[in-house]
């Protein structure tokens, strides 16, 4: 009964939260010092406190530092809206995608750059959230019922709303060469070229998500114990699992915004948390928003280093090293 | 031990027994080292504490469970290498919580009960059909036959199940807490629906029980377990006394015959300090 | 306690998709109506074309008859388009079915369980190997059998679990999408447009001798199938009583996964890894028909038939653009029909998530 939980078995999840912090600590220098051009560590904490200057300074303040910073951002924002999504759902595969949420952003994506002939993701910023948005409201309207969330709807429904984007995403991808190249690359789900004035516009619906999935932790622990006896425990229920899906939309809204759709760090992040941390989400929320941009971090920088000089998307990345994880997750979760 | 205080195994057909029965759930010893003879033709009650094993034992006596040691005996011929099919064919099982497949109709779910007597291609037999209605009566549920069983009430939905074991028509019915969540009246239905099952069909029926009155008056044989050991087996009016209720349950108690039946009836003590707070 | 309560309380409130009793004869008047429509679907794919022929002259000509230069046209061009769409309309959703009910969720299908990914993987990689067209069908065969061995070798732990499949399933899609995409950004345009074209789902240009071989395959698997139907029932009683009334549950949840599987893979490599009809028609039929039996799995292979026949006819004849794949059209066409059901009937379907 995670509800039950007392505090004290709280504080234990304390020390992996913070060698969880150190190792993104880790991981964000790391994505600061390589790449195409590898800087020392030295230099790259010289080029932050802008001591030092040249080629490699600029690389990491002009390139590196706003790709670090929207990694961290992004990843965070998948990884609680997987637990949150996963908690209003009760649905262990549950997952931002499964709203519908990285199809609707693509779709309209796609259809702006057909339309409008845009050519740079920061152009596409508002096309993607407001059709990640449109798409997760949507699905939720198709599972209300009786003023409340039906987590079976909900994902059967976001389901086949995922299918009919995609292949309205794909029908005009076909029929316009142009869309199709230019588009493909942002699908895949990238970092790259990100500058900080993609992130900014963000910012607000992300911390009002954050914030919102926050809020709802405990009642989201709750909720874990069946609909009859949340409402039993005095938690309304309806009106959680409305937050619920409004932080959802906001946060996987604004990440898909920003970086294009990513499919599995949303999926994977609460599973490998819920194995080092329990399922409480007083811990699995905070411990998701560091998870989140911790494995986002990671496989960006696998993508940088794999096929050098080039790279490789992010969202190729992530998915290549989830899969594995998901695998290794499941074989221990599931006798 | 008291497993040599059984008295000689009456040697009749459907004996099940267990010889240094060894089960494990992962690395957790639920029973261990368990010598037990059920005799055949009986009812046997099993009784013990929560986690005593019993439940445990049941699934291992059923092939569900593969023991981690010891053997499980159906007339002398080890169980774990009977084909699952042959052995559904001479025991049939009612779980503790079955799951009820959304939308069945109470005649479908008894028909699945024919699964192990069909072959791959046979049709639906007559042999089958007359199964299965004679299930459906003696279970009182013919006339529910064509309604949902998830529409039912708790105590038709345990008789629906039942019927389903009772089409499987086998000589040997286990049954787990048949009458966990039922009320007192469905309670006494389905214990003696199992009475006379015993007495009229000859079956065998081994039952987990939490009721210790309600095992000494329908069993012929009464297991006792505590920590997956054997506390004490036989029959009730031998084995059932305050001494192994103190010692099983931790319970203070006087026995005493059941007024109705002369079985032993247990009657704790009074505990005046509980009174009040058990009034929740 | 309150756990007993709330399934008491499910129990009362959730409406039955069709009275048990009537369940078998709308079943079969369903049945009725979806071969009437069949018909007529396969009427117009022989009828229509770019040189129209009279209804009943095609269907002469389907079976040999009437004019020589109609029967060339309708069986070398169109039969094995029309047949091929059947065929793996069929493969599709029964494969759904198979997955949905023994998995007990709603989700469970070849689409999500990496299936389709790994034909996906298989026709891109030959593509991207400059191999010729006939050899795609056989490498996306080859592909979703390869999603399934790795779906055994990380889902296999002394038996099979329900839960630990679809999460293993789920890692093995995203795994293989990923493998696309990852060629599809690298591919040069113009291989980018026919690799997208291909994992959409496409039944153009598709030979006799394919249709013929995968069509002898897949029928064996569906009569695997019906096979299984009864074991199927028995496992749905869950893993305690499906062990007591003799089905070895581990040998049984694999010889269902193998068939669908087996299906998918099939059905993939006639007609690409087509969305949508593996995972919402079963769904469909579940709404309409009520619990499942083995009459609804019947049903539920005409209608993938049939929605993927008349989403090629859509696809060929209505959309502006030609050229489109089927699978651009079946989750369009089919998607309003269960959503319309969804909303209409309340949720009784597969109560149980997990």
């Amino acid at each position: 009964m995670a509800g039950a939980r007392p505090p004290s078995a709280l504080l234990r999840g304390i020390p992996l939260l913070i060698a969880g912090l150190c190792a993104l600590a880790v991981c964000a220098a790391l994505s600061l010092a390589v790449g195409t051009r590898s800087v020392p560590l030295s230099t790259v904490l010289d080029a932050l406190t802008g001591q030092a200057h040249g080629r490699d300074a600029i690389v990491v303040t002009g390139l590196r530092l706003p790709r670090t910073l929207v990694g961290l951002a992004v990843g965070a924002a998948l990884g609680v809206a997987g637990a949150v999504v996963q908690g209003i759902t009760r649905n262990p595969l549950a997952s931002p995608t499964t709203l519908g949420i990285n199809n609707g952003a693509g779709f309209a994506v796609v259809v702006a750059i057909f339309a409008l002939h845009l050519t740079r993701p920061v152009e596409y910023v508002w096309f993607a959230f407001a059709g990640a948005a449109a798409a997760a409201l949507f699905a939720q309207a198709l599972a209300r019922r009786a003023g409340d969330l039906d987590p079976v709807r909900l994902a059967l429904g976001g389901t086949v709303l995922q299918l009919v984007l995609l292949s309205w995403t794909s029908t005009v991808m076909l029929a316009s060469k142009r869309s199709l190249d230019e588009a493909r690359f942002w699908l895949a789900g990238s970092l790259a070229e990100r500058p900080l004035s993609v992130l900014y516009p963000m910012l607000p619906t992300l911390v009002i998500g954050i914030v919102l999935a926050l809020a709802i932790t405990p009642a989201l622990n709750t909720l874990a114990l069946g609909d009859d006896s949340a409402q039993a425990l005095g938690v309304p229920v309806a009106r959680i699992r409305m937050a619920g899906g409004l932080a959802v939309v906001l946060l996987a809204g604004s990440a898909v915004a920003v970086a294009g759709p990513i499919a599995f760090i949303g999926l994977a992040a609460p599973h490998l948390v819920r194995q080092l941390l329990g399922s409480d989400h007083r811990m699995l929320v905070p411990g998701c928003m560091i998870a989140g941009p911790l494995l986002l971090l990671t496989a960006d920088i696998l993508g940088r280093v794999v096929i050098r000089p080039s790279e490789l998307q992010v969202g190729i990345i992530s998915a290549f090293l989830g899969a594995p994880l998901l695998a290794v997750l499941a074989r221990k979760v599931a006798r | 031990m008291t497993a040599n205080q059984l008295k000689a195994p009456e040697q009749q057909a459907n004996q099940l027994a267990t010889h240094g029965l060894d089960l494990r759930y992962g690395d957790r010893l639920i029973v261990g080292g368990l010598d037990l003879e059920l005799p055949g033709g009986a009812v046997t009650a099993v009784v013990g504490p929560n986690a005593c094993g019993k439940s445990t034992l049941l699934r291992g006596l059923t092939r569900l469970l593969a023991p981690a040691a010891g053997t499980v005996t159906l007339d002398g011929s080890d169980i774990h290498r009977m084909s699952a099919k042959a052995l559904a064919l001479r025991m049939g099982l009612l779980p503790q919580q079955p799951v009820t497949p959304d939308a069945i109709t109470v005649e479908a779910l008894v028909r699945l009960g024919r699964y192990p007597h069909q072959k791959l291609l046979s049709p639906w037999s007559e042999k089958d059909q007359a199964a299965v209605e004679e299930a459906l009566e003696r279970t009182g549920t013919a006339a529910l036959r064509h309604q949902p069983v998830d529409q039912l009430s708790g105590g038709q939905r345990q008789r629906a199940w039942i019927a389903l074991a009772l089409a499987q028509d086998t000589d040997l019915l286990l049954l787990d807490e048949p009458t966990t969540f039922l009320d007192l009246r469905h309670q006494l239905d389905v214990l003696d629906l199992v009475a006379e099952l015993h007495s009229e069909a000859g079956r065998t029926v081994v039952m987990v029980l939490h009721d210790l009155g309600q095992a000494a008056r329908y069993a012929d044989h009464l297991v006792v377990l505590k920590d997956g050991q054997l506390a004490a087996a036989g029959a009730p009016a031998d084995v059932l006394d305050a001494e192994l209720v103190k010692s099983v349950f931790d319970v203070d108690c006087r026995v005493i015959p059941d007024p109705e039946t002369g079985t032993p009836l247990v009657v704790p003590k009074g505990r005046a300090v509980r009174r009040t707070a058990v009034s929740v | 306690m309150s756990d007993v309560l709330k399934t008491e309380k499910a129990r009362v409130t959730a409406p039955h998709p069709a009275k048990p009793a009537h369940a078998g004869r709308r079943t079969l008047l369903l049945t009725g109506a979806a071969l009437v429509v069949l018909l007529a679907l396969v009427t117009c794919s022989v009828a229509i074309g770019e040189t129209p022929l009279a209804p009943d002259a095609a269907l002469q000509g389907l079976l040999g008859l009437g004019d020589g230069a109609d029967v060339l046209i309708v069986q070398q061009f169109r039969a094995p388009r029309m047949v091929a769409a059947i065929i793996a309309g069929a493969g599709l959703a029964v494969a759904g079915a198979l997955l949905q009910r023994m998995f007990r969720n709603p989700l469970a299908s070849p689409d999500v369980m990496g299936v389709t990914g790994g034909a996906s993987f298989g026709a891109v990689a030959m593509l991207a190997a400059g191999a010729s067209q006939a050899l795609i069908p056989l490498a996306a065969l080859g592909g979703g059998l390869l999603a399934a061995v790795l779906l055994g070798v990380f889902g296999w732990r002394s038996g099979v679990s329900a839960t630990r499949l679809v999460l293993v399933g789920l890692a093995v899609q995203a795994g293989l999408t990923a493998a696309v995409n990852f060629m599809v950004v690298r591919f040069p345009t113009e291989l980018a447009g026919s690799a997208l074209q291909w994992t959409t789902g496409s039944v153009y240009g598709r030979t006799w001798t394919e249709v013929w071989a995968a069509g002898a395959a897949v029928v064996v698997a569906l009569a695997a199938a019906f096979l299984l139907h009864r074991k199927l029932a028995v496992l749905d009683l869950g893993d305690d009583s499906a062990g007591a009334l003799g089905v070895n549950t581990s040998t049984a949840r694999l010889q269902v996964l193998v068939t669908a599987v087996a299906l998918a893979s099939l059905a993939a490599a006639l007609t690409g890894p087509v969305a949508f009809v593996a995972l919402a028609v079963p769904h469909m039929v579940r709404f309409l028909a009520g619990p499942p039996t083995a009459g609804t799995l019947a049903l539920t292979g005409l209608a993938g038939a049939v929605l993927l026949l008349a989403s090629d006819l859509v696809a060929q004849h209505l959309l502006p653009v030609s050229g489109l794949p089927v699978g651009v059209v079946t989750a369009t066409l089919g998607a309003p029909w269960l959503l319309v059901l969804m909303i209409r009937q309340s949720s009784s379907v597969n109560r149980s998530v997990r």
